[in-house]
């Protein structure tokens, strides 16, 4: 495998973006991630896997002990357990939406990029699920939640918009699993032709459910294709909606509002793309892959966190308006307490890194430039992640009974679920990188001059 | 009950231990359970039934009745006694933890003898004959120290004493010798007259914590209940006049802040309004009164309290206008260097608005003579230091904690040669004596209180002693005693059998012809018996030596002691309930706490929960400051009961003990402990402290949570306009946007009693509308029901929405259990009554098997109580006061927002109405608790009912007071008031055993029979004859959050409230 | 390869979903005869040929939630002079001797979160064997029904209008 390494580090021109792509060379380019030199990799791999058994002692303590190890208490019975949920669903939805509603928009710009998106995807609900599993009190009877015949002739309250989650998001799970697998088969089958080690061979064979690249393969392949966007673009809509549906139908002022739904897709989408461009950067760069992901590619996607940081802010104020503007007097205790009271912090924290910082993108240098990008589109789920705890926390701090509001405090097992939240995500996306082509290399080939397929068949 | 089945109880005990292990490991049955049958089956007792003992509460000494719950032999619940005359059938907070005292953890299992340091067990025979040798020897240099003791528990002790040439002497903290004092200088009379609330029309405390410790609180606060009722000319006024506003005066129309110990010249001051414009019923010897308090004109009290003239002019007149009228002096909060002073005015001030006799009665009067004082005690213990004891005996009281250390007890006791402790508990005198022996409780023995005239109450054990504490009662413990000292020649076998001798002198006055067996065995299971006494008029003797005193000591603020709710004198603080029991004050739990003035603590700089050190000439302490507008500027004021130095697991080490800063004084006339005079330099304290805050917001943010309505909007008939009124009063004192929506339903109450039965709310009275919030179109159309329509039992509510702005489209459910349901179960709760003693917390937690959590958990938010009684604050300044008290627990809506949540149906609206908690179903999702609008949902964060867990809320034997008919819930689920629905179960199998229809009333939840003032009403609304359903129809009802259309089975009344300001009743 | 595999994993997927259906669904997989117990009391001498009610010796099964195990005081009532040599009375006579009780090992078993009555059930004329299965034909007593809940619940479904005593399908009657 080394050679192949030496060979992509050959030729080294001045400009990176202006790199020729031949058929061969993109297949070199994008199998050197699979075929990666172990160091760096398995360093961060480690390091990664660390972390996460942290993590999961806190997790076990959580068990064992009770959630009571937390610092969860009445009112604050859902905080930072909810909150890593929805910011995960939120961060896997951009996948979708990158690659399926693109891709029935025809917009070119997606092919470089969908792979990584999809990945996340597909990690960021197994991330995501994690949580509503975990928080339960008795999470060894997680499923019940499930409506399947039982002898006690007992069934799930399908009134409960905790009910629909459950199915909202293990749709979800399927649907773009399928997607990601399906997108997958000619990328795999050429890595297949590549491998050496005999296990790898394997997993790549049953991966491409022995893809041979022939004409009515191709047919087939692009029919399953279109149908499974056309399959997943819904989802990118409703799933969030569901999500948002946990707070919107409960009467807790500060959850209970119509807006939930389109304010949490667009917060979705926009967290989702500051992540996919988190990761696109550093890829690029240390896999000089420049002239596939091109500046282009990045500023549009940046354009579409512009657009969707103004439609979240355009929410948040839009909330407090009808706050406001309504006759509901705990609801407007609720968002002044927001503001100004005990999470003043959080809220600010949220506002500037959502609404502020990303007005700068309305400057092309900016857009341009990766390191501002890198760091801001850090900043904006920064600031998602604390949309999400002050939309929980804060309400819940000031509902209705006054004689019960207490302020809730982080304690050690939050932080632990937080940061064991990233670990658990790249530890399936390291291993993403290392075993299956981070882009895609048959859509890309489609942008490249002769030789046309036939031929290349 | 006869000795015999006494005897056979002791079987029950080997197979309870079986169930309480079950039990208490909750959802895990341990392996090859074992059946353990009876080896003998008793005759009286049937397993799985429960049996009720009637007894007498010992937990203070105003001795009320109470009825024991047992199973399978052993006491699982403390009830008032509906028969007897003191408590009819409440129970306070300390009364019903009596079972703690019981079970305590910390009990002494067998005699103690103190060897060094330590202390090693020894056995009844040996430890008789140590004592019994030493009394031998003591030659009569010898003392017997006892706490009140009445009856023949008494009259045994005595006998014991002058057989073995000891002394006896009684003592109590709260003795009450001012009031006796005051009352032997005023009428000539050694006693503790019945206050007789009921009959008041007006009432004024000055300072006495009646509704707390102070006198017989239970009933106190049934008479005051009634005192508050609506009248129909609005009398019922009560005033607080005191230096801080107490739980007591929070129920007050007006807060009266005089100068600390000038409260005497204020009575004095009303006593002479009343004297000279010759105002109310003049009283006998008016003339004689009117001399005594020539001196104390408005002006001169004014300048001396700082209670404006007018104040006192405006008061006097609608003291003497609403007569028969009550002034109440008494308490510990009254009682310093010029408590005499103030009893006496007080009883001037009676006697001048003609009350003595009428509401002051010296009939039923308690019985606290033969108390020594605590004047009377120093010397005793002087005695001890020089020597003149040689055996000391103590039962039932602690001097070494309850007194201030300049007292001497310590000394003294260290100077007795051999002391011995009869205690239950290892209390700080037990730890300073040399030999301890292990006392039976009151539950497990037999004995009476004769604790007011004409009240025999019975004592008897309500099972078998428990085995792992060999203990003996205090009867026959001393007996026995005598018996080997060879002096009880002549006594009977036990003690049981010198009651039941004393007791034939009763049989002589009241056996009516029966029997002494019938007589007896009637006289057990009534509680005792009782006679209607009389009493001769008592006359004004004297007047008394009225003058103002210096404060003691330096220092710019007064120091107010304060009793404590919970704990009584301290000896309440080992028992986990009532240290979980939130002060309905401070809401503070588990310690200590300075309350003080918020711009006093400014001026130290000290913020809520900063500690603040306290300092007198006696001594310092620190405690976390509670900042509170509802005490004056110049005065801290810090509660007795906490700071134990031994005692037991809970009470150790928690809290300081406010005797730490009385300066040596004491009441001259009296010889009382003064407990207020001294003045405090406070400064802020060095090491941090925690204020567990069981609630720490105390406003309601205008969310009508607890509302009231004036007492003139109630007054002749059409409810509509004056509920008109009263909203607006409302959305006054609220600054409510929506006073209208208010008016309207408030108006409407008057009119829809009529409706039910067949009507359904929903989309009805469609005519009281808010006009800015009626939407018009199909929404706001009546729902069309057929003629003659009944809602199902389950759907049938109290409620009516405030603003019709749609229907349910749903029909309720008319299938499966729910069609032939016939009861909707549901709460009346008259917040005009409450007074927030919190017996009704009590009484669930031990009803209901709810876990203590301690002081760590409960700051952390982790409180499972059922129903708590939160405490909302709208005015609390000198002046017209409002705070209101609400119980709140699980209002079982109609509509509940929990029950749409559950992904599991754990929680669910059951075909009788209630809201449903299935422990084993639940997940623990907490969605449920996220979406209840009242905050009434306890998690269990914890596992608090497995013995392994170091959170394991019931180390034996707590476990056995464990009720069997209520699971023990595990870890990870949400628990809730279920309205005692294994009480429900019971009653309607009662009534299906009869094969009849369920009584209104048969069936009471644990916090509505403990109610002291009958706050709570449990009932069957869909039986338009029951009381929660006439209660729930009436005038001032209301339900919180009504605008979330929770449809909740809880109906509030509102708390009528009565204008001080001008002139009282009409 | 890939033959086996997919297979492979079809087999392992359904023999635990099997497993886990039949028992979530209470089926038994082995029957038991009941535990061995420190006498061998035999019901169907009892109440087989000796035709004794049930209610003779557990009494407050008709009066109380619970039913009761005999006191051995009431055992001896009769085998004071009944078949007083037999090796198992024998036994039973030693215990009373010792003043010990028999430490009878429990056959039927419900969880300490449900709550079943025993008196509503009898008072309703539900005949023991209805649960308890034919005790007068078992010399060593097992448990005869599931006691699961979804066997509770299918009687009172059945018996929802019942006209004498209709039966509850609220959950709080037996969870509290």
């Amino acid at each position: 495998m080394s050679q192949t390494t030496t060979h992509a580090a050959a030729h080294d021109p001045a400009d990176p973006e202006k790199r020729p792509i031949t058929q061969a060379s993109l297949n070199d380019d994008v199998m050197k991630l699979i075929s990666l030199p172990g160091k760096l990799w398995w360093a961060a791999f480690l390091f990664d896997l660390a972390v996460l058994a942290f993590a999961l002692a806190a997790v076990r303590n959580l068990i064992v002990h009770g959630w009571g190890v937390s610092g969860f208490m009445r009112p604050v019975m859902w905080a930072v357990d909810i909150t890593n949920f929805v910011f995960w669903v939120g961060i896997a939805h951009c996948g979708t939406l990158v690659s399926a509603v693109l891709f029935l928009f025809r917009s070119h710009f997606r092919r470089a990029v969908y792979r990584i998106a999809e990945a996340m995807t597909v990690f960021g609900v197994l991330t995501a699920a994690m949580f509503p599993a975990i928080h339960t009190g008795r999470p060894w009877f997680d499923y019940w939640l499930f409506p399947y015949p039982n002898q006690r002739q007992l069934w799930t309250n399908v009134r409960s918009p905790l009910e629909w989650d459950v199915f909202a998001v293990n749709t979800y799970l399927t649907v773009s699993s399928i997607f990601f697998l399906v997108g997958l088969i000619p990328d795999v089958a050429a890595v297949r032709d590549r491998a050496k080690h005999p296990v790898m061979k394997l997993i790549y064979t049953l991966l491409s459910f022995g893809w041979t690249g022939s004409n009515v393969q191709w047919k087939h392949f692009y029919g399953a294709y279109l149908f499974f966007a056309a399959l997943a673009t819904p989802l990118v809509f409703s799933v969030h909606s569901v999500v948002s549906w946990d707070f919107a139908m409960a009467q807790t002022p500060g959850w209970h509002s119509t807006l939930f739904a389109p304010y949490f897709v667009a917060g979705a989408i926009f967290s989702g793309v500051a992540m996919v461009i988190n990761l696109l950067i550093p890829i690029r760069k240390i896999f000089k892959l420049e002239h596939i992901v091109t500046l282009d590619h990045m500023e549009k996607l940046a354009k579409l966190v512009l657009l969707t940081s103004c439609m979240v802010g355009y929410s948040y104020l839009t909330e407090f308006f009808m706050a406001w503007y309504g006759p509901n007097k705990a609801e407007r205790d609720v968002f002044w307490f927001r503001a100004t009271g005990h999470y003043w912090w959080a809220f600010w924290t949220m506002f500037s890194c959502n609404v502020i910082f990303p007005l700068i993108l309305w400057f092309k240098p900016v857009r341009r430039n990766m390191t501002i990008m890198f760091f801001l589109c850090i900043l904006v789920n920064v600031g998602m992640w604390f949309e999400r705890f002050v939309i929980i926390v804060t309400s819940l701090t000031r509902s209705f009974n006054p004689a019960n509001w207490f302020y809730y405090k982080m304690s050690l097992t939050e932080v632990l679920l937080i940061v064991g939240s990233f670990a658990w995500f790249f530890m399936f996306f390291l291993v993403f990188v290392r075993v299956l082509p981070a882009f895609s290399i048959a859509e890309i080939k489609e942008t490249l001059p002769m030789p046309r397929r036939r031929d290349h068949a | 009950m006869s000795d015999s089945v006494v005897f056979e109880r002791r079987e029950f005990l080997k197979l309870v231990g079986v169930g309480v292990a079950g039990t208490a490991a909750g959802c895990a049955a341990p392996e090859a359970e074992k059946l353990i049958p009876y080896l003998v089956a008793p005759t009286d007792v049937m397993p799985g039934v429960p049996y009720f003992h009637a007894t007498t509460c010992r937990e203070c000494p105003a001795g009320c009745g109470a009825v024991v719950r047992t199973r399978e032999g052993r006491a699982i619940k403390l009830e008032g006694n509906p028969n007897h005359p003191l408590g009819q059938g409440g129970l306070c907070a300390r009364g019903q933890a009596g079972l703690q005292g019981l079970y305590d953890p910390d009990r002494i299992k067998t005699p103690l003898q103190k060897d060094g340091s330590g202390w090693k067990a020894i056995t009844w025979d040996e430890a008789i004959a140590l004592v019994a040798g030493k009394l031998g020897e003591a030659k009569g240099r010898s003392l017997l120290l006892t706490g009140h003791e009445t009856g023949t528990v008494r009259s045994f002790a005595g006998e014991f004493a002058a057989a073995v040439g000891a002394r006896h002497v009684m003592w109590e903290p709260f003795g009450y010798e001012v009031l006796r004092a005051a009352n032997r200088a005023t009428f000539g009379l050694d006693a503790v007259p019945h206050l007789d609330l009921a009959a008041a029309r007006c009432v004024i405390a000055f300072g006495a914590d009646f509704l707390e410790t102070f006198g017989s609180p239970v009933a106190q606060a049934r008479g005051f209940a009634a005192m508050r009722a609506k009248r129909d000319d609005g009398a019922g006024h009560f005033i607080a006049v005191e230096p801080r506003l107490s739980t007591t005066a929070a129920s007050a129309d007006e807060w009266v802040a005089p100068k600390p110990g000038t409260e005497y010249a204020l009575a004095l001051g009303l006593a002479h309004v009343i004297c000279n414009e010759n105002l109310g019923t003049a009283g006998a010897e008016r003339a004689a009164v009117k001399a005594a308090v020539a001196a104390y004109t408005p002006d001169a009290v004014a300048q001396q309290t700082e209670v404006p003239a007018d104040t006192i002019v405006r008061l006097a007149r609608l003291f003497a206008k609403s007569g028969p009228s009550l002034a109440i002096a008494g308490g510990v909060a009254t009682q310093g260097t010029q408590g005499t002073a103030l009893a006496a005015a007080v009883n001037l001030l009676n006697h001048a608005a003609g009350n003595t006799n009428r509401t002051v009665r010296f009939d039923r009067t308690l019985d606290l003579s033969g108390l020594a004082s605590f004047a009377q005690l120093v010397r005793e213990f002087e005695g001890m230091a020089a020597g003149q004891v040689d055996v000391l005996l103590v039962s039932g009281t602690n001097p070494v904690y309850a007194t201030p250390a300049w007292s001497g007890a310590s000394e003294a006791m260290a100077k007795v040669p051999f002391k011995v402790a009869l205690a239950t508990a290892k209390d700080e005198t037990a730890e300073a004596c040399d030999l301890i022996l292990p006392m039976s409780h009151a539950l497990e023995s037999f004995g009476d209180a004769w604790s007011a005239r004409g009240v025999y109450s019975l004592q008897q054990p309500a099972m078998k002693r428990l085995p792992m504490f060999d203990s003996r009662s205090f009867g026959d413990a001393l007996m026995a005693i005598g018996k080997q000292a060879g002096v009880g020649a002549n006594w009977p076998e036990s003690f049981h059998d010198v009651l039941r001798a004393r007791w034939q002198t009763l049989h002589a006055r009241f056996g009516k012809g029966r029997d002494f067996d019938t007589f007896w065995m009637e006289s057990l299971r009534d509680g005792g018996v009782f006679e209607d006494v009389s009493a001769a008029p008592v006359r004004f003797t004297a007047s008394y030596p009225f003058a103002a005193s210096e404060r003691q000591g330096d220092g710019p603020l007064a120091l107010l002691v304060t009793a404590s709710n919970n704990f009584y004198d301290g000896r309440g603080a080992n028992r986990p309930w009532l240290q979980e029991l939130p002060d309905m004050t401070s809401k503070t739990v588990w310690g200590s706490w300075v309350e003080i003035h918020p711009e006093t603590a400014a001026t130290l700089g000290v913020k809520q929960g900063d500690p603040v050190k306290l300092e007198t000439s006696a001594g310092s302490v620190e405690a976390p400051a509670y900042l509170y507008a509802g005490i004056r500027k110049d005065t801290v004021a810090l509660a007795l009961g906490q700071g134990h130095t031994s005692y037991g697991r809970y009470a150790k080490g928690r809290g300081v003990n406010a005797l730490a800063l009385l300066p040596q004084a004491t009441d001259a006339a009296a010889g009382a402990l003064a407990y207020q005079g001294a003045n405090v330099k406070a400064s802020r304290g060095a090491k941090a402290m925690d204020l567990y805050e069981q609630q720490a917001e105390k406003n309601q943010h205008g969310r009508k949570i607890a509302q009231i309505v004036p007492v003139a909007a109630l007054l002749g008939g059409a409810a509509a306009g004056h509920g008109e009124a009263a909203a607006h009063g409302e959305a006054a004192a609220h600054g409510e946007a929506k006073g209208h929506g208010d008016a309207a339903a408030h108006g409407s109450s008057g009119g829809h009693d009529a409706h039910y039965p067949g009507h359904y709310p929903a989309g009805e009275h469609v005519h009281d509308q808010h006009p800015s919030m009626s939407r018009p179109g199909q929404y706001t159309e009546p729902l069309a029901r057929p003629e003659g329509w009944q809602p199902p039992a389950h759907a049938i509510t109290a409620f009516e929405p405030e603003l019709k702005v749609r229907h349910p489209k749903h029909e309720p459910v008319r299938e499966g259990s729910y069609k032939n349901a016939k009861h909707r179960w549901a709460m009346a709760i008259d917040l005009n009554a409450c007074t927030g003693c919190g017996s009704c917390v009590v009484a669930c937690y031990a009803e209901n098997n709810i876990p203590v959590v301690g002081p760590e958990l409960m700051r952390r938010g982790r409180e499972m109580a059922w129903i708590r009684i939160d405490r909302f604050e709208e005015k609390v300044a000198p002046g017209a006061s409002d705070v209101r008290f609400v119980p709140m627990m699980c209002q079982h809506c109609g509509d509940a927002p929990c029950e749409m949540v559950c992904p599991v149906y754990a929680t669910y609206h059951n075909p009788e109405g209630l809201n449903a908690q299935v422990y084993n179903r639940c997940v623990g999702t907490r969605y449920c608790s996220n979406n209840c609008p009242y905050k009434v949902r306890a998690f269990n964060w914890f596992e608090y009912s497995a013995p392994e867990k170091t959170t394991f809320a019931f180390p034996e034997p707590l476990n056995w007071q464990l009720n069997p008919d209520v699971t023990v819930r595990s870890k990870g689920v949400m628990e809730k008031c279920t309205m005692c629905i294994q009480r429900i179960l019971e009653g309607k199998g009662h009534a299906k055993d009869e094969n009849r229809e369920v009584r209104d009333g048969e069936i009471q939840t644990a916090c509505a029979q403990s109610c002291p003032a009958q706050a709570i009403t449990f009932g069957d609304l869909a039986d338009p004859e029951s009381a929660v359903h006439l209660k729930s129809f009436g005038e001032r009802k209301y339900w919180v959050f009504q605008e979330l259309n929770t449809k909740p089975g809880v109906t509030y009344l509102q708390k009528v409230t009565r204008d001080t300001m001008s002139g009282g009743p009409a | 390869m890939t033959k086996i595999i997919a297979p492979a994993l079809i087999v392992c997927a359904l023999v635990t979903a099997s497993v886990a259906l039949s028992q979530s669904f209470g089926v038994k997989l082995g029957a038991t005869k009941g535990p061995q117990q420190p006498i061998e009391f035999s019901h169907r001498i009892h109440a087989g040929v000796n035709q004794m009610d049930c209610l003779y010796c557990h009494s407050s099964a008709a009066n109380s939630p619970w039913a009761n195990i005999p006191a051995v005081s009431q055992c001896m009532g009769c085998h004071t002079v009944v078949a007083t040599d037999k090796p198992e009375i024998v036994k039973l006579t030693d215990y009373w001797t010792r003043g010990e009780q028999v430490p009878w090992v429990k056959v039927h078993k419900v969880p300490d979160h449900v709550k079943f009555n025993h008196k509503r059930h009898v008072r309703a004329g539900i005949e023991c064997q209805t649960c308890h299965g034919p005790v007068e034909t078992m010399d060593r007593v097992y448990q005869y029904s599931s006691l699961k809940m979804g066997w509770c619940v299918t009687c009172h479904r059945q018996n929802l209008d019942n006209p004498t005593h209709p039966a509850s399908m609220d959950c709080l009657v037996c969870h509290h």
